[in-house]
């Protein structure tokens, strides 16, 4: 049974998966795909059940959707890395992250998402 | 034609325990569960049936913009596309085919979220108009076999077709009035949401669940027609374009 214990190199680790995440969103997005692609996409998410309280008429189901919608996101931005995972196993990277010293892989993917 | 029709058969005998690209199956009855769930919360249980076609409609769409990516994505990244470019049918038709093949399954949305909100909310929701709601939908699988084509051809030119795929999803439930209607949008707004096919055919859906006479019926169908129809002929003449030019340009793998 695996437990979670806290690598003693905890900051060298934290530092060389938020470099990796920071790649990663590089690799993947431009500036121009982030803002219009991503960050247009989930300002509408949120609009969008706004807009449900508008239509129910009701001031603090629309605050509430507001603050919830914004804050499912967040979640959402960290479960990425569900994806990533599984992009990882696609191209056949899993095998080789797998037998990496200490916990390395654990940690990096947590940094990453948060990233 | 010989090709579309190749293309419908295989992408019928690619779904079979394919789980990834049928997933939105998965996530419909979850969308009928969160618009429920939120006007239930509110008291306004008459507004249940209009949560349910909305999520069904938003579950069609993330469908179709899913397909239009993945039909070319898919075979890039398999680095397919070349070899589908050199065979004797045309590409498009081809792809015609695959989407119209997942498309006329999308149909399945309907009936998944009706009984959701029918075992979850004890709410089985009404149909007044049925035929209209009938209507809709055939006019609707056009325009989005149609929408399909177009993504299509728009993930021909990026490079990423998964950003445009994700960038597809909450503005057009917005501009598409999927849940609420359009009328609700900023005036400003609302023009752009009459070209979107989608604003007419969650207009109708919306009106086949209410009782008495619909105003305006004819308006909202020939809406939803212009709309699709246009929308294909546009649809065509793009993938006809970027594949042309991908061809000539030696991009189709690398765009």
């Amino acid at each position: 049974m695996t437990s979670l214990t806290v690598p003693r190199n905890l900051p060298l680790l934290v530092r060389a998966s938020s470099l990796i995440g920071f790649q990663d969103l590089r690799a993947f997005y431009t500036w121009r795909s982030w803002t219009f692609g991503w960050l247009t996409r989930v300002v509408t998410q949120v609009l969008f059940f706004a807009t449900i309280g508008v239509y129910l008429n009701d001031d603090d189901r629309v605050r509430f959707l507001v603050v919830g919608g914004a804050a499912a996101i967040a979640v959402m931005e960290a479960m990425t890395i569900v994806m990533l995972s599984a992009f990882d196993r696609g191209l056949g990277m899993l095998p080789l992250l797998w037998p990496r010293p200490a916990t390395t892989s654990s940690w990096a993917w947590r940094a990453t998402s948060t990233v | 034609m010989t090709a579309a029709l190749a293309g419908f058969r295989v992408q019928l005998w690619r779904l079979r325990g394919n789980f990834d690209d049928l997933q939105t199956f998965a996530i419909a009855p979850l969308f009928a569960l969160i618009f429920c769930g939120i006007v239930a919360s509110s008291d306004r249980d008459d507004l249940l049936g209009e949560a349910t076609i909305g999520a069904a409609l938003v579950s069609v769409w993330v469908l179709c913009a899913q397909i239009g990516s993945n039909v070319v994505q898919k075979e890039r990244r398999l680095g397919m596309l070349e070899t589908l470019v050199s065979t004797p049918g045309e590409l498009r038709w081809l792809f015609l085919g695959r989407i119209s093949a997942f498309v006329s399954l999308s149909v399945l949305f309907f009936p998944e979220v009706w009984l959701t909100t029918a075992i979850f909310f004890r709410h089985p929701v009404s149909i007044p108009h049925p035929g209209v709601l009938l209507l809709t939908v055939v006019l609707l699988l056009v325009g989005l076999v149609a929408a399909a084509s177009l993504v299509a051809g728009l993930a021909m030119l990026v490079r990423e077709a998964q950003i445009l795929q994700n960038a597809l999803t909450y503005p057009l439930y917005l501009l598409g009035g999927l849940l609420v209607p359009a009328s609700y949008l900023p005036d400003w707004l609302r023009p752009f949401s009459r070209l979107v096919f989608l604003s007419w055919a969650s207009d109708l859906a919306r009106a086949s669940l209410r009782s008495g006479p619909i105003a305006n019926l004819g308006t909202s169908v020939l809406g939803l027609l212009i709309t699709s129809l246009l929308m294909m002929i546009g649809s065509q003449l793009l993938l006809g374009a970027v594949i042309k030019r991908a061809r000539t340009r030696g991009l189709l793998g690398l765009s």
